[in-house]
């Protein structure tokens, strides 16, 4: 089931999944090309940058509508039970509530460099 | 009559210390510690030469040798060729400081410039490593009514890609004009950059690489360079003036995830 959709541009080319009440710092990546960084709390993905257009981002509670390839996969903790999807500003943002603890994340793109299309998948549970 | 000669020699070392003050290099970093600005520059009373220099990052660059000034130009000129406020810095000393708006600018030859204030000092590099007098009392007559005056030869500095050590921007560093920053294109305002920004920003991503890194192309699969806002959006008040520098995609990320540590923590 689909449970968010953003369809806008992406400063700095970054987006951010995050706890909503984190504050974690979240390393850099460790090289050039890897898509995603992450932290326990948060990860970020590098996509198209908004000069260059929109990205369309959809979260899912499953995979079975999912484009591209797999670029992430990992648990992060869910404290405030609340996954915040948004550009590196929060100016365009996705709040998806969910149950507190860790949740797993698998993130689709259908490119490696400047992603225009992420699929976001999150499921309950590490 | 010893004690005269020693005099005469204590004297002459404190003169040259003085002579070689005044020596400075001309950098066009932009950025940091805007403080100087009132401290340096716009508060310091007419009149008054320049005291103590505050410390500043060593790595501190700029250059744009190659940006002939063809005349006088007030600073504020200059900035806005270099995209940026102009900052000069002592030669020998890790410090920088921000010209004041009000100075002006003078080529005086191939790659060096005299810089003029309102101030009581009078002295110019030779060129050869010596010192002399000026007097520039024509050409301040057309800033006011002041009875002193006081110049330093400027000399532009040659790093990064025209010579010398240079290292990519890093952490605050990616806020500001980077150290391959050398021209810049005024900006329409935030966000995505219009057509025509990005028509005149490419030209200068291709002639002088990401102003972050120096990295000769952009990473982007158009080709096209980012358009990094400077100063960056989120730092400064709406409406403040903006220009864009190209950037790679790389250091858009890094200055993407910067920001957003930046804002987790408070900070922004």
């Amino acid at each position: 089931m689909l449970l968010g959709e953003l369809d806008v541009g992406f400063p700095w080319g970054v987006l951010v999944l995050t706890d909503q009440r984190s504050t974690e710092e979240i390393p850099s990546w460790v090289s050039d090309e890897d898509q995603v960084t992450h932290s326990s709390t948060a990860a970020v993905v590098r996509v198209r940058h908004q000069d260059e257009g929109e990205v369309i981002v959809r979260v899912w509670d499953d995979d079975s509508e999912v484009r591209g390839g797999l670029a992430f996969a990992a648990s992060l903790d869910l404290e405030s039970g609340v996954l915040k999807v948004s550009d590196a500003l929060g100016d365009a943002v996705l709040q998806i509530p969910l149950v507190r603890g860790p949740i797993g994340v698998r993130i689709y793109t259908d490119s490696a460099v400047e992603a225009t299309q992420v699929d976001l998948v999150v499921t309950q549970g590490s | 009559m010893r004690f005269g000669l020693r005099s005469r020699v204590v004297a002459a070392v404190v003169a040259v210390a003085v002579l070689c003050s005044g020596f400075v290099v001309l950098s066009g970093r932009t950025g940091w510690v805007d403080g100087w600005l009132d401290r340096l520059g716009r508060s310091r009373p007419a009149g008054q030469g320049m005291g103590a220099v505050p410390q500043a990052p060593s790595s501190a660059v700029v250059p744009a040798a190659s940006g002939a000034a063809t005349g006088p130009l007030t600073v504020e000129e200059w900035g806005r060729q270099l995209g940026s406020e102009v900052r000069a810095k002592i030669e020998g000393e890790p410090a920088e400081r921000v010209l004041s708006p009000s100075t002006r600018l003078v080529r005086s030859g191939p790659g060096r410039y005299v810089f003029e204030d309102l101030g009581r000092v009078a002295f110019r590099g030779d060129g050869k490593g010596g010192w002399e007098p000026v007097s520039l009392e024509p050409q301040l007559s057309a800033t006011g009514p002041v009875a002193a005056s006081y110049a330093k030869t400027v000399v532009p500095t040659s790093f990064g890609r025209d010579g010398g050590p240079q290292t990519a921007a890093v952490g605050d560093d990616l806020l500001r004009p980077g150290p391959w920053a050398r021209e810049s294109v005024p900006s329409s305002g935030p966000g995505r950059i219009t057509q025509a920004e990005r028509d005149l920003l490419n030209p200068i991503g291709d002639a002088h690489g990401c102003h972050s890194c120096g990295a000769p192309t952009a990473g982007t699969k158009s080709g096209n360079w980012i358009g990094d806002h400077q100063p960056v959006s989120r730092t400064v008040p709406p409406g403040t003036p903006q220009v864009l520098y190209p950037q790679c995609q790389a250091c858009s990320n890094d200055q993407g995830l910067w920001i957003i540590n930046l804002i987790r923590q408070g900070k922004l």
